[in-house]
């Protein structure tokens, strides 16, 4: 079982006003971490730079909440991607169980749902130093046939310098979240 | 499996087809998967119509191992899982199965099934008046918000 609780970091909700989470008052900096992307090639932080990026944590065998967050992102995605072509933006997947979600794994879901996205897996260390730096909570929960994991769902806003700069709750409605991404995206 | 399937097939031929039938299923669909998964989420619109209080005793997916009713919680944007007993729906009440919220988990499918197919699903209602059988063909799609 893993257990990661850490005290989160300084939130501010007045800059600027999100309706589906808060905004940090002073951007927090990414760890430095190596995973690997679907396509077996190496991500690192320096990777988050030069666009925004929406990043999640989950597990590919999550039947609810991980394929609801995604299908949500990728609609969101398209519409800004059209509405404002010069905001890049990118959707990312971190999993949080790569015993089973090989790259393989990560290339055959991330097909399925939204070819455009990353999906990251490699050593559970680096998933759980980037998860601690991000405070993401996780748990594995053992069953008879198998496991599951509770865990932190929330939508987490990287800036273009690789910064985390604020954090969204996965169940505000799709129009909500847009407003707010829209609104990051376009300080 | 097999002796799986003629159970399942054995238990549709015993369907009562009667005409006060108290649980009326609607808009069922399973969220459509990647092969290889393990677990698919099954939501459905479900209206006890009878006056009495109706729980699920059993639940049936063709094609799966095992069905079973579980919940998901959020608080503090933490997502947990958990497995719950039954369904139970108060008479002339309505319940939601959506996602995020309640549904239906069919586990370790055979093959998982394709978008646009069917998955059949038996839930099985009972009070200590009545029991009732309900066959289901829920769509097997994407995600529609």
């Amino acid at each position: 079982m893993v257990l990661i609780i850490q005290k989160g970091p300084i939130l501010n909700e007045k800059q600027p006003i999100l309706q589906s989470g808060k905004a940090l008052k002073q951007p927090l900096e990414i760890i430095d971490f190596e995973l690997k992307d679907q396509k077996n090639q190496v991500f690192t932080k320096n990777d988050f730079k030069n666009q925004f990026t929406l990043l999640f944590f989950g597990y590919t065998n999550c039947p609810d909440v991980c394929p609801s967050t995604i299908y949500k992102l990728s609609q969101m995605k398209k519409k800004i991607s059209q509405d404002i072509p010069e905001a890049t933006l990118e959707i990312v997947f971190i999993t949080l169980d790569p015993e089973r979600d090989t790259t393989d794994r990560l290339d055959e879901y991330m097909n399925f749902f939204d070819s455009t996205m990353i999906g990251l897996t490699g050593e559970i260390s680096e998933i759980v130093k980037l998860s601690a730096n991000l405070s993401v909570f996780f748990q594995r929960i053992n069953k008879e046939d198998g496991y599951d994991f509770n865990h932190t769902a929330s939508i987490f806003v990287i800036n273009t310098e690789a910064q985390l700069g604020a954090s969204l709750s996965p169940i505000s409605s799709l129009e909500m979240l847009e407003e707010d991404i829209r609104t990051l995206v376009s300080k | 499996m097999i002796r799986k399937s003629l159970l399942f097939l054995g238990l549709l031929f015993f369907i009562p087809h009667s005409a006060i039938s108290e649980i009326v299923v609607k808009n069922a669909w399973v969220r459509a998967a990647p092969a290889g998964s393990k677990a698919m989420a099954a939501y459905m619109f479900i209206d006890n119509q009878g006056p009495k209080k109706m729980s699920s005793s059993k639940i049936i997916a063709n094609g799966f191992e095992k069905a079973e009713v579980h919940m998901i919680f959020i608080s503090n944007n933490i997502a947990q899982m958990r497995k719950l007993e039954n369904i139970s729906i108060d008479g002339k009440e309505s319940i939601a199965l959506e996602p995020g919220g309640l549904h239906l988990m069919l586990i370790n499918p055979n093959k998982v099934p394709k978008k646009n197919s069917k998955v059949e699903i038996l839930m099985f209602f009972e009070n200590e008046n009545n029991a009732e059988v309900v066959r289901i063909e829920a769509d097997v799609r994407s995600q529609e918000l």
